[in-house]
Order: C-alpha cells, then sequence, then structure tokens
C-alpha cells in the first residue's frame, strides 16, 4: 500500500431521520484513507453502516458530517450537477440488483453511461462499449435487452457499464449478493483484475469468501471502524 | 438510434395504455381550446363580413317620400357612398296553422338595382312580379309556406289579399324570423300600391364611407340638404353598424373561451398526474442513470422529449378535431344568426397561437413532476420504495368503521395518493359542475322568462298599428267568450331623442301606458320609482332599452315624438323584465303625446286556462273591425317559446362545454383508477394470495372508482353554486339585461349522477381487468 491516498475519510457521520421516531446514526466519525490499485472489502452485519459508507465514497449521499476527498477533490463542495458529473467519470458503480435499465440493451445500458459523460468520443463509444463487454465475456449478448441474460451475466454487463468512462474507482454493494458460487467468482475475478489494472476496487459484502480476495478488510459495527488490516500481500 | 432516444421510444411503448391516456388528454385540451378560438376566429370575422354583404344603412331618414330627386341629390353628397329607397310595412300574415303572424313587408324600389339593404336571392324568381312577393329564408318556418305557394297577408288599412311566393331570398341584415315568431316579405311599390298602402317609399337608406361619428355628420349634412331642398325630416336614425346579436354572440365566445381554457388545463393536469406516476415508477432508472453520471438537466431533457413526442401529434390531431368542431359550431352560430358562414378558415396567427398554447400548457403542467423527479438525490431514487404505505390514519377514514373491510379498503385505498384523488376529483366534479351549471342557467333563463310573463299576469299582448278608442274596444274584447280581464293601455311606437343625440337621429321603441289600477303589471322598479299619477313627462325604462341607450340614466330627459307631435319627458325609474327594449308612462302622459284622452294602442287580456289561441284569433278580428290591425300579437305560450327559442345558442354551448369536461373529468378517473391498480400490483397479488377471489378484487376496483365517483357528486354540487352565479351574471348582464333568478336544477343532479355511475363503470372496467390477469406469483413479485 506505496500508492497515494486516493480516498480521504475524515470523521465522517450520517445521521438519518427517522419519520416516525428518533433520529439514527448509521455512521459515526469514521477516518480511514484508501489507496488506488487496490482492492477494499467493508464487512460488517445489516446496518452496520457498509452501504451508507460506500455511497459517500461514491458521491451517492452526502454526510452529516465530516468530509470525504476523492482524487482532492472535496466532494461535499461540489452541487448535484457537478457531483453527477464527476461521479459518471469517476467512479463505477455495481449494484447487488444490477440495475440496468430494463429498455435498453446491454451495449446501449454502457453507451448511455458514456453519452452522459461525454469524456469518450462519440465515434468511440460503440467500440469501446464493445470492448468492455468483451472484456467481460458477454461481448456476444451485447444487443439483448438485460431481461434476457442470467444474473451472472447481467453483473457482468453492469461492471462494464461501471468501467464506461474508465473510472478510477468501482465500488460494488453486494455485487455477488444475487448470484450463484460459479458465476460470483467470476465476477469477483473481474473486479481483483481491475484492481490490479491500478484502480481502487471497494466491495461491500456479507460474503467472508469475498472479502477473502480483498487487500484490505474494513470492518463496521454500529456506524464505526472496529477492524481495519491489511494482507500482508498488499503491504 | 441513441440510447436516449431508444430510452424515449422503449417507455413511450412499454406502456401503451398510459402513453395514450396523456395523448387523448394533451389532443382533448387542445381540441377543447381550438374549438373555442376557432369558432371565435371564424364568427367575429364572418359576422360583420356576412352583415356587411347587406349593405346595412348607416343612416336612414323618413320622409313623405323618397323621390329619384332625393336619391340623386343626396348620392351627391360628400361622405356618402350610396342611397336607395325602402318602405317596411308592419302587416299580418295567415300561416299554416291558420293563425295570423307578424310580417314585415318591404317595399323594394328596384329588384335589379339594390344599393341598399342588399339581399340575395336563393330559389325562385327574380324580381317578383306585380302582386307576388319573396320571402327571407329565417321565416319560412314561421309561414310553413314556400316557393309557389300563396298566403293571406292583411295590411294596414284593413286591406286582405293573396299573395303568390315566387321565390325565397336571404337577407343577413334581418335577426331570424323564427325566433321572433314573425316572417319577412319583399315586394314591388306596384304591389304595394295594389294592396291599398301607396306606392311611396318612405325611407332613406344611406351607406356613407366612415364609422358611426362620420355616419352622424352625414346624416347632418343629408339633414341640411334635405331641409334646402324643400322636404320635411320625419325622423333620422343612426343605426349601430353591427348585427344585432352581436353582444349576445361575444357573451357566448368568451363563455365558451372561458369553459375550453379550464378544459386545457385539466387536461394538462391529468397528463401531469399520470406522467407524475409513471416518473414514480421510474425513480430508480433515474437513480441509476444519475449514478453513471446524468445530470438533472439530462434526466429532464429525456422525459420532456418522451412528453414532446406525444404531445406534438396529440396536438395535431386535437387540433384537427377541433377545427371540425369549430365549424360545426361557428355554422350553428352563424345559422341563429341569419347569417352564412363563406369562409370556415381559421387565419394563421389564431392557428400558431392555438398549437402554442396547445404544446406550451401540457409541457408546462408535466415539467413540475419531470423536474422533481430530475432533482430527486440519487440515493433517495436509488431506494425509492415505489407508492408508500399510509404512515398515520386518516382522522376521516374513521368514521367509516361501519362499512365492510373490502369496502373499508376500497374508500382507504383512494386516499393513498391525496394529490391524485384531488385532481381525479376536480376533474371529475368540473365536468359535473359544467353539465349542473348548463343546467342550471337555463332552467333559470326559463324561470325568469316565467316569472317576468307572471309579473305581467296577461295571455294576450297585442300592439296596436293605430290607436283606437280604448273604452270602445274594451267593450268587444269584453264580451268575448273566455275573457278574464281585459285592459286598454295607451301605447305606440314612439321616436326618442336624447340630449346626446348631437346627430339629429332618434330611435323608435315601444312606449306603454298602463291604467294606474293596471292588474296585469307587477314589476318591481330596480332604480328611481315609478311616475306619480297625474306627474306629466314621467318615464320608466326597461333595461333592454337602456343597454341601447346608455345616456338614459334617471334623471336623464328626453324628447318622444309620435307624428307630428313631440313631448320632453325625463326618466324617473328603470325596471328588469323580459321584453323588448321599452318604455312606461302614465295615461295622462300618453294623452298629452297623442293629443288625445282615451285611446288604446296596447291591449292585454287574461283569459280563462285553454281560450288563448282561440281568443287571440277573435281579438285580432275585433281589433281589425275597430279599424286597426295587431302589429305584434302573442300569446303567452307562444311568447315563451319565442323567448326559450333564443337561449337554444346557449343550450347548445354550456352543453358543449359541459361534454368536454366531462369527457376530461373520465378521462382523469380512467387515468387514476389505472394508476392506482398498477401501482398496487403486489398488493393486490397478496390479497388474492390470502383468498379473495376475482368478484371481490373487482367490487374492490369498482367501489374505489365509485367512492371518488360519489365525492365528485358532492364536489360537482358545491361547484356548480358559484360557476351556475357567475355564468347566470354574464348572461343575465350581456343576454338579457336583467339579474335571472338563479334556479337549481334537479335534472341537472340526476344526470350528472347517471353519467358518473356509466363513467365510473367505464373508468374501473380496464383496470379491474388487470387487477385480475396478472398471475398471484407475479403481481406480488411487480416492483
Amino acid at each position: 500500500m506505496s500508492d497515494p491516498a486516493l480516498i480521504d475519510l475524515r470523521d465522517v457521520s450520517k445521521r438519518y431521520k427517522r419519520p416516525d421516531g428518533p433520529s439514527f446514526d448509521a455512521l459515526k466519525g469514521v477516518t480511514c484513507t484508501i489507496p488506488a490499485s487496490s482492492m477494499t472489502a467493508i464487512v460488517g452485519r445489516s446496518g452496520s453502516g457498509k452501504s451508507t459508507l460506500l455511497h459517500l465514497i461514491a458521491g451517492l449521499d452526502h454526510p452529516s458530517a465530516g468530509s470525504v476527498d476523492v482524487s482532492g477533490v472535496s466532494l461535499g463542495a461540489l452541487s448535484e450537477d457537478r457531483l453527477a458529473k464527476w461521479r459518471g467519470a469517476e467512479v463505477g458503480v455495481v449494484f447487488q440488483f444490477f440495475q440496468l435499465l430494463p429498455t435498453l440493451t446491454i451495449l446501449e445500458n454502457i453507451l448511455l453511461a458514456m453519452d452522459f459523460v461525454g469524456t469518450v468520443a462519440a465515434r468511440d463509444r460503440r467500440s469501446r462499449g464493445l470492448a468492455l463487454l468483451d472484456r467481460v465475456g458477454i461481448a456476444d449478448q451485447a444487443d439483448k435487452l438485460p431481461g434476457t441474460l442470467s444474473g451472472g451475466q447481467q453483473q457482468r454487463a453492469a461492471i462494464a457499464r461501471a468501467l464506461a468512462n474508465d473510472p478510477k474507482l468501482l465500488v460494488a454493494d453486494e455485487p455477488t449478493g444475487n448470484l450463484d458460487t460459479d458465476c460470483a467468482a467470476t465476477v469477483m475475478g473481474l473486479l481483483t483484475s481491475l484492481a490490479d489494472d491500478g484502480r481502487a476496487v471497494i466491495v461491500v459484502t456479507h460474503d467472508d469468501g469475498v472479502a477473502a480476495r480483498a487487500d484490505r478488510l474494513i470492518r463496521l459495527s454500529d456506524g464505526m471502524i472496529v477492524e481495519d488490516t491489511v494482507k500482508a500481500a498488499a503491504q | 438510434m441513441s440510447p436516449r432516444v431508444k430510452k424515449v421510444v422503449s417507455d413511450l411503448t412499454e406502456q401503451p395504455a398510459r402513453a395514450l391516456l396523456v395523448f387523448l388528454a394533451i389532443a382533448l385540451g387542445a381540441a377543447a381550446l381550438t374549438v373555442a378560438l376557432g369558432a371565435r376566429s371564424v364568427l367575429l370575422r364572418e359576422i360583420p363580413a356576412s352583415f356587411a354583404t347587406a349593405e346595412p344603412p348607416a343612416v336612414v331618414f323618413w320622409l313623405e317620400d323618397v323621390d329619384s330627386q332625393v336619391l340623386e341629390g343626396v348620392r351627391a353628397l360628400s361622405g356618402v357612398v350610396d342611397a336607395d329607397a325602402r318602405r317596411v310595412v308592419r302587416a299580418r300574415v295567415e300561416v299554416v296553422t291558420g293563425d295570423w303572424r307578424t310580417l314585415l313587408l318591404f317595399g323594394v324600389r328596384d329588384f335589379s338595382d339594390l344599393r341598399v339593404s342588399a339581399f340575395e336571392t336563393l330559389e325562385g324568381q327574380w324580381p317578383p312580379e306585380r302582386g307576388a312577393v319573396l320571402v327571407e329564408r329565417s321565416g319560412l318556418p314561421v309561414l310553413g309556406a314556400g316557393t309557389g305557394d300563396t298566403v293571406a297577408v292583411r295590411v294596414p288599412g284593413g286591406t286582405s289579399a293573396s299573395l303568390p311566393i315566387r321565390g325565397v331570398v336571404h337577407d343577413p341584415a334581418l335577426a331570424p324570423g323564427w325566433q321572433d315568431n314573425a316572417a319577412y316579405a319583399y315586394a314591388s311599390r306596384e304591389t304595394l300600391a295594389d294592396l291599398g298602402l301607396g306606392g311611396h317609399l318612405d325611407e332613406l337608406r344611406i351607406t356613407v364611407d366612415g364609422d358611426r361619428s362620420m355616419a352622424g355628420r352625414v346624416a347632418d349634412s343629408a339633414a341640411d340638404w334635405l331641409a334646402e331642398a324643400g322636404y320635411d325630416v320625419l325622423r333620422v336614425e343612426v343605426p349601430p353598424r353591427r348585427h344585432p346579436h352581436t353582444d349576445h354572440m361575444t357573451t357566448m365566445l368568451l363563455l365558451l373561451s372561458v369553459f375550453s381554457a379550464l378544459a386545457l388545463v385539466l387536461s394538462g393536469a391529468l397528463a401531469a398526474s399520470v406522467i407524475a406516476a409513471f416518473l414514480a415508477r421510474q425513480a430508480r432508472q433515474i437513480g441509476v442513470m444519475k449514478t453513471i453520471g446524468a445530470r438533472s438537466p439530462d434526466i429532464a431533457a429525456i422525459y420532456l422529449a418522451m412528453i414532446t413526442a406525444l404531445a406534438a401529434p396529440a396536438v395535431v390531431i386535437g387540433l384537427g378535431a377541433g377545427l371540425l368542431g369549430a365549424r360545426s359550431f361557428s355554422g350553428f352560430a352563424a345559422q341563429q344568426l341569419n347569417l352564412d358562414v363563406a369562409d370556415h378558415t381559421v387565419d394563421a396567427s389564431t392557428l400558431l397561437v392555438m398549437v402554442w398554447i396547445g404544446l406550451a400548457v401540457p409541457l408546462v403542467a408535466v415539467a413540475i413532476p419531470i423536474a422533481r423527479a430530475a432533482r430527486m438525490p440519487v440515493q433517495k431514487a436509488l431506494q425509492d420504495p415505489g407508492i408508500t404505505a399510509p404512515r398515520t390514519r386518516r382522522r376521516g377514514l374513521g368514521l367509516l368503521k361501519g362499512l365492510g373491510r373490502p369496502t373499508l379498503l376500497a374508500v382507504r385505498n383512494s386516499f393513498r395518493r391525496p394529490a391524485r384523488l384531488w385532481l381525479t376529483l376536480f376533474a371529475l366534479a368540473l365536468g359535473g359542475a359544467a353539465l349542473m351549471t348548463a343546467s342550471n342557467v337555463y332552467v333559470s333563463l326559463i324561470a325568469a322568462v316565467d316569472r317576468s310573463l307572471d309579473r305581467r299576469g296577461d295571455d294576450i299582448d297585442v300592439r296596436l298599428l293605430r290607436p283606437v278608442d280604448a273604452a270602445a274596444i274594451l267593450a268587444d274584447i269584453d264580451d268575448l267568450p273566455g275573457v278574464a280581464h281585459a285592459e286598454a293601455w295607451g301605447g305606440a311606437l314612439v321616436a326618442l331623442n336624447t340630449q346626446e343625440s348631437a346627430d339629429r337621429s332618434s330611435g323608435r321603441y315601444g312606449l306603454l301606458a298602463p291604467p294606474s289600477d293596471t292588474a296585469l303589471l307587477d314589476v318591481p322598479i330596480v332604480e328611481g320609482r315609478w311616475p306619480e299619477v297625474a306627474q306629466i313627462g314621467g318615464l320608466v325604462i326597461n333595461r333592454n332599452l337602456q343597454a341601447i341607450e346608455p345616456a338614459l340614466v334617471i334623471g336623464a330627459d328626453v324628447q318622444l315624438a309620435l307624428g307630428p307631435r313631440s313631448l320632453n319627458g325625463r326618466i324617473v325609474g328603470v325596471i328588469e323584465e323580459v321584453a323588448e327594449p321599452s318604455l312606461y308612462t302614465n295615461p295622462p302622459t300618453f294623452a298629452e303625446l297623442a293629443g288625445a284622452d282615451g285611446l288604446a294602442g296596447a291591449i292585454r287580456v287574461a283569459a280563462h286556462s285553454g281560450a288563448e289561441a282561440r281568443l287571440a284569433s277573435e281579438i285580432e278580428e275585433v281589433i281589425v273591425d275597430a279599424g286597426s290591425m295587431p302589429v305584434l300579437l302573442f300569446t303567452r305560450p307562444a311568447l315563451r317559446q319565442a323567448m326559450v327559442d333564443h337561449f337554444a345558442i346557449l343550450l347548445a354551448l354550456l352543453s358543449t362545454a359541459a361534454l368536454a369536461a366531462i369527457i376530461v373529468g373520465g378521462l382523469g378517473l380512467a387515468a387514476s383508477m389505472g394508476l392506482n391498480v398498477l401501482e398496487r400490483t403486489r398488493e393486490i397479488g397478496v390479497i388474492r394470495a390470502v383468498g379473495a377471489r376475482p368478484a371481490a378484487v373487482r367490487t374492490l376496483v369498482l367501489t374505489e372508482g365509485y367512492a371518488i365517483a360519489l365525492a365528485s357528486v358532492l364536489l360537482a354540487g358545491v361547484l356548480s353554486v358559484p360557476l351556475s352565479m357567475a355564468v347566470a351574471t354574464i348572461v343575465g348582464n350581456h343576454g338579457l339585461h336583467l339579474t335571472l333568478p338563479l334556479v337549481f336544477s334537479p335534472a341537472g343532479v340526476l344526470a350528472w349522477i347517471v353519467l358518473v355511475v356509466v363513467l365510473t363503470l367505464v373508468a374501473c372496467i380496464g383496470p379491474a381487468r388487470r387487477a385480475m390477469s396478472t398471475p398471484v406469483c407475479d403481481a406480488i413479485a411487480y416492483e
């Protein structure tokens, strides 16, 4: 872990207001840094704050207190629109339930991400989309609708979409939670290779097998980091 | 196709029913707008144009005889476009039923050289030979006769003759004869001479180059010329240069525009409601798009493009349908005015306005939910659960505990989306309120007529061409069987000059002088007072006269002229009544003006029930025997029917507006029920999984629909009160010039209840079927 910190969280807290009761602290003063070219697993029980932490890192949500800096950009200082543009260019997000747009083909889902951000030249988008699908092993499914694909294929498509704009950071929320063992292994292999390419990959998971493939393990409990282990091989 | 365009297309085609609803709502709004603006554009252009084809006079002089020397002299005056001679004889004609009706017999100088007050031939022989007539088309229903028939005519002086009808003409300057229960005929001066009326033409009709003030100046110079040439001017008039029913039509078009604007706004709101529901289902997709870099404007652009793709063809279709509606409505309106619409083209600027408003209103309406969806924080969008269960119990619904559980569930379901519920309710209730308003205003108009007729108390109203001895004719009429009470009133058509009449012109209006102890007039005074019994010169006018002569206010000095005699009077009171523009005074004032006491110019008779028609004929004979003849003779039922006929256009207009509002309301209900069922697919799946039978699910949907429908009836009733009052006030003030007694029509409420029951059934059939057709396992897995 000699790489400089890509992500810098300082004293980050997140409080949710419940409609029918007292407010709830999902994160309490979390401070940590995450370097590029690494794969980090965030684990913990349900309600421990894993997904909240992931959403804050990906700029999908704002902290109630503290700061989140990614690549030197303070996310709290960005407007919603600038945040969206930054997210499209700098972050790839992979969801547990894939969240592909059902009315677009697999390839079109990837092209849409490039259209929104505009960093890839229009003439190059299709070839890049196909290359990404080829990389995740489903190039032959490019013109199919998501509903016709298996869960594993959809998740690989979601990863391809997450890579559409060549982000430095890839976050995945339970990426294998909805997949069988073989598919899960394929997806994790992909994520690992992406970290090897120089990206920071952060995976939220319940699965010990998934966590075991990460370079670093952050365990949360009641919104606080209770364990932060860096594997020897990664040091 | 780019992914964004593909998404727009696929979102549209994914839910065709919803897209169709939005399409229909926008098309309907555009159609309603087009009917109103299109009809307005056509009528406001064509009414004056059609009226102008008649070459209506700007100035009319009454002389002893208008000879060729007068015509040549006046035509040479500055500002005069042309001049012609005409004579109007108030006669009687026997119609197909054997009754006698008013006939305006026009004496024409030269049929082949109509220079002023022109009319065109529609069929038959032109010109009619000596002893024959042409008749105006709008009087044909009154006559019950046509080209080739012969009609019996009775003219002043007592001469009766049979006149063959040689053809039918159209005179755009005349109000429809069928509305006034009168007929119009055109004859040569030789024919008039044969009828014992003399061959002279006493009206000098002049057209001028300019507006009404120019007409006033021409009237002055022509009067000077006539005086210098040695001609006695009996009277001069500068009539308004517009169709007599222009004000009515303008009011009608205003009402149509207001109702259409409401329909347009409602249709926009309906589209917004459907789109809001659609966007609620798209929340996660919006979250995903934002996650991969879409900004709020990107999201908004996608959904606005989708709406535009729907709205553009919808506006085109709505515009086409609306233009057909506008054509139909303007044709009907023109018929009501005895005019022809030569050109139904809506001008380009109006078309552009229609397209612009038709597109802008729905786009602005849907921009609100789109902006809300586009601005939704990505985290919230990703976690959006769709429709949520209510967090609190609604207090009002606790009152419904006595209902069965399924019914309670259905009623509570109606309140799950309060904004949608209110929109649906309002749209539906507005349709009901429009229907009730149409019914209320129509019934109120009839009530105004009946109240006015009741206050008069007579069953037969006769105006005489020449005054007769009051005591003698009253004695004769009292002897007729069936007469309950008869009164002979002073009455004549008098020329009225006000201080404002700087152009020397005067209008001619009926002056009535009821006896001081009359039992056949009980009209309350709304301003001022009735003249004292012996006060000379005190005058009361009705609002209809005041509308024509706004200078006639309390305290205004006027000059009345009857033949060579004149009298200075003062307006002391104003009344409201359903009648032609009239003045009232006391018998001494009338005697002063007429130069004799004890003369009758009007007769009013209260008859025993069922004797009206027979008595009317017998009274006509009595009057003829007395040396006069009726100018107007109306039985109460005929007068009432004539009034009711005048309201036909208003009823048609209000019904059209109500229909548009009802369709929008029905669409709103269908959309709302469709969305409610769609959003609760999973809940319905659960209900079915726990044992609800198909009939129970169907009942659930229908009960929810009928809960909304019931609420709409109540809300429509409430809304109809101010709406009816507003429309009644507009119609009363601008159409009839009286305060309408607002009457609520149970028939309107009943009609809405029946209609809403049917509408609800139709609106719920589709959603109920859908609720049943989705397999339970799919329904439970539905997101």
